[in-house]
């Protein structure tokens, strides 16, 4: 995310801020504001304008179309879409026997398979499951150029799956596609003991196109085997999270008729079992919190590995799992429509211990954001699409709209925000976002940016495409606006494809629950305070 | 009179093909009053990060990742002015 030259930021913030923050207030808001009339002094980003067409035109599949970095003009576009083409065909692969052997073809056989083809970091896409008995698929795209094609076995798993890059589609098109039988990409999956490890997931991903590919299990003996055409692969061995086993990966390049052999340890799976209670303000249990542990190290295994757990409270609000020895982020995220902030921890998990307990944690109700939107010349604006939505955690996000004075309330959850303000009326301003930290005291005036106007028409062989959905997004994907072309195909929209800060104590994270807790004698570097009966340790936590 | 669906995303079946989808309805209030808007899934239950759809339109967006364990559930949009009975719009998904 691109944010403003950071004296911008603070002058801006100044005034956002008022009496809430003097030192910022000093600064003087005509010497450093933004000069919303002064022009667009950069040069102007690349614009990704989405169409997803309504059941208005049903025919029409979504498209994307790019504005090129530095392209001056933003408005009269007229935007064009594509027709929708069928692509059929069929898919075979070989049932090549015995598996290691690639000299032995077997018979070439319809297969069942995921035929996908979708044009990269556009909304362009189409594809069909295929069945074995004929491998017969048909869909539709929209025309179009540089589309890649997928081809991934669902049933026959030691089968290789297919990327074609650089298609282009446009007109009708039929296919006859065959994945070959590749080489073997075999191994074993073991602990420190050299035990094999079951139920690893293991998953190739071809890294041209990060195309996730075919994935297997290993065996009750930790073996597994799979094939692959020749490229340049990452090869994802996910463990049971649930059983404490992590995820590692690898990256592999396969030559032509080159079998592959790739043998795993994950090191010690000796899990410590971690439990606790989310309790609301009164003290009761709260059901159904997700509680998400996302390991930051894991004190026996290298920096490779990864561990995400997932669990949620019962009825009581207990919870319990099982994670390897490491520090953690627990995060606790509460049901969508149950009024309360999701919370944050940092723990310690030692291993010397086979069960720590990290007690009771309460969930804040949410917050209450009262304020008012202004436009650009500092006049209230009603009809303003306030949304916040949480940064991290689940991304939960709330919506409400100015009344005629331009004021708003909006129930928030604690924590770092983004803050979008969508206009009504783009003569209001532009679609302004804001990003707060935690410890960030939002203002209670909120001013609407100048912006900069994008408009056009969405045309379908000379007709207007009336309702559709219009996605501007920047290169990173960051949403700018969201508006709707209408009766005549026509779109307006102003967006400011900058962000603003409203700053916060970078040294803090504020209202998160932080706390360090240490179950045991695993010598991290993290200060370990004692209480060793309970392997709990609250080294404090800011509420 | 309940709010009643103008424009949404086509179809009965979203396939995810590549990398996400959007999936949107735009609805319309006889009366004028504000629609509010709620996503679910039928096994994953809500889904939180639903945002408006292209005002002044009254309308609700949600933003479908390309993940497996969505293939066969059912996305709901459900919405209500408050007043009247609450009205959905359903859409099965397959990911391939």
């Amino acid at each position: 995310m691109r944010l403003r030259p950071l004296t911008l930021c603070v002058a801006l913030s100044a005034v956002l801020l008022g009496a809430a923050c003097a030192d910022y207030e000093a600064a003087s808001y005509d010497d450093g504001a933004r000069d919303w009339d002064a022009p667009y002094e950069e040069e102007r980003p690349e614009l990704f304008l989405n169409v997803h067409p309504s059941d208005a035109n049903a025919k029409l599949l979504p498209q994307t179309r790019a504005i090129p970095q530095g392209t001056d003009e933003w408005t009269d576009l007229s935007l064009e879409l594509a027709p929708s083409i069928q692509i059929t065909g069929s898919v075979r692969g070989w049932d090549a026997t015995p598996h290691f052997d690639i000299t032995v073809p077997g018979e070439s056989t319809p297969i069942a398979a995921n035929v996908a083809a979708f044009v990269p970091n556009t909304v362009q896409s189409g594809g069909k499951a295929t069945q074995a008995k004929d491998g017969a698929f048909e869909f539709e795209l929209p025309a179009g150029a540089d589309y890649v094609l997928r081809v991934i076995p669902t049933d026959e798993q030691e089968l290789p799956f297919l990327v074609q890059t650089d298609l282009e589609f446009t007109t009708n098109t039929e296919i006859e596609l065959d994945v070959g039988y590749g080489v073997g990409v075999f191994g074993t999956v073991v602990d420190n003991t050299g035990n094999g490890i079951a139920g690893v997931e293991v998953q190739l991903i071809e890294e041209t196109t990060l195309t996730e590919g075919v994935h297997t299990e290993t065996d009750s003996t930790g073996y597994y085997f799979l094939r692959a055409m020749p490229g340049s692969y990452t090869v994802i061995f996910a463990g049971d999270a649930g059983s404490g086993v992590p995820t590692t990966e690898q990256t592999i390049v396969i030559e032509e008729q080159e079998h592959v052999e790739m043998n795993i340890s994950f090191g010690p799976i000796e899990t410590v079992t971690v439990e606790g209670d989310l309790l609301d303000d009164q003290n009761e249990g709260l059901d159904d919190v997700t509680v998400r542990f996302t390991a930051l190290s894991l004190a026996e295994h290298a920096a490779t590995n990864t561990l995400t757990v997932e669990t949620d409270t019962d009825r009581n609000g207990y919870y319990a799992t099982k994670l390897l020895p490491g520090h953690y982020v627990v995060e606790f995220i509460p049901p969508y429509d149950d009024g309360l902030s999701p919370a944050k921890k940092l723990i310690q998990v030692g291993n010397t211990t086979q069960l720590a307990s990290l007690g009771a944690t309460s969930l804040n109700a949410l917050t209450t954001l009262e304020g008012t939107v202004l436009s650009p010349a500092k006049q209230s604006v009603s009809g303003v699409t306030v949304t916040a939505q949480q940064t991290g955690f689940d991304g939960y996000t709330y919506s409400t709209s100015t009344g005629a004075d331009g004021s708003f309330t909006l129930p928030l959850a604690e924590g770092e925000l983004q803050i979008t303000l969508t206009p009504s009326n783009p003569s209001d301003g532009a679609v302004t976002h804001f990003e707060s930290r935690a410890t960030a005291e939002l203002p209670n005036e909120f001013l609407l940016a100048a912006g900069q106007t994008v408009s056009g028409t969405v045309f379908f062989e000379g007709n207007a495409v009336a309702y559709a959905l219009m996605d501007i997004t920047d290169a990173s994907g960051q949403l700018l606006a969201s508006t709707l072309t209408d009766a005549d195909g026509a779109f307006s929209v102003t967006v400011d494809t900058d962000m603003v800060l409203v700053p916060g104590d970078d040294s803090d994270t504020g209202s998160e629950k932080t706390e360090i807790t240490d179950t045991g004698a695993a010598d991290t570097g993290m200060e370990d305070t004692g209480d060793g009966d309970t392997g709990i340790e609250d080294t404090g936590s800011k509420d | 009179m309940p709010p009643e669906i103008v424009h949404a995303t086509p179809g009965d079946t979203i396939t995810l093909a590549s990398t996400s989808q959007k999936v949107f309805v735009v609805a319309d209030d006889p009366d004028g009053d504000e629609i509010v808007f709620l996503w679910s899934l039928s096994e994953s239950g809500l889904i939180g990060d639903a945002v408006p759809s292209g005002p002044p339109f009254q309308g609700s967006q949600i933003e479908l990742t390309h993940d497996a364990a969505l293939n066969g559930q059912v996305v709901t949009c459900t919405f209500s002015d408050g007043y009247t009975e609450y009205q959905t719009k359903s859409w099965t998904l397959e990911v391939l």
